[in-house]
């Protein structure tokens, strides 16, 4: 599970309940059934890696892990071979000899992480672990990292600031935001259909248009925004009138001609490149910029700044949201 | 006008070369990132330019006028360094109006432009805080901030979005490049996150162990990475082993372990080893066993399936024993594949690049870890 908010959000206070490195004021913590609160952090079964590294720069890889087992008394040839079998599988079978000193940042992480598992913890606690490494890296370990928990059958909470990174490791994500939590879901879930507008705004990138619902037709609502039509198959099942909608930049379809008469028409603003996409602002006819993602093609290479487009916002992609009482600016600020 | 030129520049510390004869020109009003990982020169390059350290050897010009023994506060350049210090007993208004303040303007612009700059940077609303009130985030904002009040024509940036959260640094990195642009600043930009270079830059330099890879526009560094290193450290890559199997006048066929053929459209000596590259939203997953004849069509399971936002990833291990990582849009393939299920990777020739067997091996070559 990952624990994903802006800064300063809580998320490292909560792993660090559950880790039981500080105490709650008020409230339970549960490992198992077993109430923990007064439970030390050595008791609590529980394996803690955090975003600085920390390992013993006078001991080798193999030490630093055998550390844990050795401090409690554990024989040392049953510890011997269960170091070896972790270091073979974080990868780490030729590194064992060497000193922090001469690994790399992911190799130092890995260590970290065997060497927090080595005592059999069947729960890891993850704080950022990955984030004083290079994008790069990151996006290697990550998936060793889930493969390992998997393999493993642990429960792992891994608390990081990178939305993609909870998106492409998480089986569930909490978001958070000022102390609470705003929404639980599967990546998929908390992507596509987003319950709250925090939410839309910190995971993936949204557009978002403030406007008016002015009646249905068929199976779809009508949004007036800024004088243009657009259409919804959302149910507006809320009091009042006024509506923030919500479309991901890559469900927009763009068409340079034969475009439907709800298509919006705009002009190309600004181009960049994304690697495997390409991203669009479109100032609008209705005056607003819309943001389009398209996957890198000779079609998409070919849209330049200053071209004439339609828009089309498909409606089964369009989301619809009640307009919040603080205002859309302050419901999304991520701070 | 604000160009830079290094000409031969060595730069080393005591045993360890951190830059190698390096040759580079930036043109006025040009946005240059430079990328690549940890150790591979990047801040030591920026910091020759800056003034802060001199080169062993090689000469630096600015405007065309050589600046080796010129100090760093006479060279126009503002330099905001990955580990900023900001001055703790100011305001941040105050700190953001130091550089115009002390350039002699009068009190009123200076405080005008700072707060243009303070909203800029989203922390107008902390004009009045204390350095040590904001955030690690809104600190470097404020560097970044003070950096760009300071007038001067160069900008200097050392991971200047490091410390901030992901979300918040998608945004301002867009901002970074029009500030960039408006104010006609000539900008080089220091980075190890290659989506960040590709966004801001109008120029990529690829530096590993002190030298230049590659440089080039975005568009082109990404579609045509010189070397394994490019490719890998620039976007998503999948790689094979294989051999030059046969060529003709229009390509050629190579193997791969265990006997899987690959079409190329590159023309190679038979019996090279080579190593195969595609980029993994190049790669296409189809069901279906009709179309068996079809060439570089590579029998597989897929193993893992993540979502990624506006892409899915499939992880397909083929039957030769190789890997491939497909990345495809989630409105193409949303819910299309399952685990476990039987499924063809598509690799068309045009998308499949060719690089000779590095000497020391294709995994040293990957290990940027």
């Amino acid at each position: 599970m990952c624990i994903i908010g802006p800064s300063g959000c809580g998320k490292t206070t909560l792993i660090k309940c559950i880790a039981g490195i500080i105490k709650p004021d008020e409230g339970d913590i549960y490992i198992g059934d077993k109430l923990v609160n007064d439970l030390p952090i050595e008791d609590r079964g529980i394996g803690y890696v955090f975003q600085e590294i920390a390992l013993f720069p006078h001991m080798n890889v193999y030490d630093n892990v055998y550390y844990g087992p050795f401090a409690k008394g554990w024989k040392k040839s049953s510890v011997e071979n269960l170091v070896k079998e972790m270091l073979n599988m974080m990868g780490l079978r030729e590194r064992i000899k060497d000193y922090p000193d001469a690994l790399s940042g992911g190799a130092k992480q890995k260590t970290a992480v065997a060497r927090a598992l080595i005592s059999g913890s069947q729960l890891l606690l993850l704080d950022e672990p990955l984030g004083s490494l290079d994008a790069k890296v990151r996006k290697v370990l990550r998936y060793e990292l889930r493969r390992l928990v998997k393999d493993l059958g642990l429960t792992a909470i891994h608390v990081t600031h990178d939305q993609e990174e909870a998106m492409s490791i998480a089986d569930r994500i909490v978001v958070m935001r000022a102390g609470e939590i705003v929404e639980v879901g599967t990546p998929l879930d908390l992507y596509m259909h987003p319950k709250k507008l925090f939410t839309a705004n910190f995971v993936g990138e949204a557009n978002f248009f403030v406007g008016e619902l002015i009646g249905e037709e068929e199976n779809s609502v009508k949004i007036d925004v800024n004088g243009k039509t657009i259409y919804s198959t959302c149910k507006a099942n809320f009091e009042g009138k006024k509506v923030v909608a919500v479309i991901r930049p890559e469900f927009i379809v763009i068409k340079r001609k034969d475009a439907p008469k709800e298509a919006i028409r705009g002009v190309i603003e600004r181009k960049s490149f994304l690697g495997a996409s390409v991203r669009l602002e479109v100032r609008t006819e209705n005056d607003c910029m819309i943001a389009v993602k398209k996957p890198l093609s000779s079609e998409s290479l070919k849209l330049e700044v200053g071209d004439q487009v339609n828009l089309i916002l498909p409606r089964e992609s369009l989301l619809i949201y009640p307009y919040p009482e603080e205002g859309l600016e302050k419901a999304i600020s991520i701070e | 006008m604000p160009s830079i030129r290094l000409v031969n520049v060595t730069k080393r510390y005591g045993k360890i070369t951190a830059i190698k004869n390096l040759n580079l020109t930036i043109n006025d009003g040009e946005y240059v990132c430079v990328l690549g990982p940890t150790g591979s020169g990047k801040t030591t390059l920026l910091k020759l330019i800056a003034g802060i350290i001199k080169p062993d050897a090689g000469e630096i010009y600015i405007d065309n006028k050589l600046v080796n023994n010129v100090p760093s506060h006479e060279r126009n350049v503002a330099y905001v360094p990955q580990h900023y210090a900001l001055f703790p007993h100011l305001k941040v208004i105050d700190n953001v109006a130091f550089g115009p303040l002390s350039r002699g303007f009068d009190e009123k612009e200076a405080y005008k432009i700072s707060m243009q700059i303070l909203e800029m940077m989203r922390l107008a609303w902390r004009a009045n805080s204390f350095p040590n009130e904001l955030s690690g985030g809104m600190q470097q904002r404020l560097a970044l901030a003070r950096g760009l009040a300071s007038g001067a024509k160069i900008l200097l940036l050392d991971e200047p979005l490091g410390a901030l959260d992901a979300r918040l640094r998608v945004e301002l990195r867009y901002k970074l490049r029009e500030l960039a642009r408006e104010n006609r600043l000539t900008t080089i930009h220091v980075t190890h996150d290659q989506e960040e270079a590709m966004i801001v830059a109008d120029r990529i330099i690829v530096l590993r162990d002190g030298e230049i890879q590659q440089e080039g526009p975005p568009l082109h560094i990404y579609n045509k990475p010189k070397s394994i290193f490019v490719a890998h450290f620039v976007g998503g890559a999948n790689f094979f082993e294989g051999f030059v199997a046969e060529s003709d006048e229009y390509g050629s066929w190579v193997q791969l372990r265990n006997g899987l053929i690959l079409r190329v459209n590159d023309i190679k000596p038979v019996g090279e080893r080579v190593v195969i590259m595609v980029r993994e939203e190049r790669t296409e997953i189809i069901k279906g066993a009709k179309r068996r004849e079809e060439i570089n069509l590579l029998p597989g399971r897929i193993e893992g399936i993540s979502f990624l936002g506006d892409f899915i990833s499939h992880l397909v291990m083929l039957d030769n024993g190789d890997i491939v990582n497909s990345k495809m849009p989630t409105i193409m393939s949303m819910g299309k594949f399952k685990v476990g299920e039987r499924v063809y990777v598509r690799l068309r020739p045009e998308n499949l690049l060719v690089y000779s067997y590095p000497p020391q091996g294709l995994y040293k070559e990957l290990e940027v870890i």
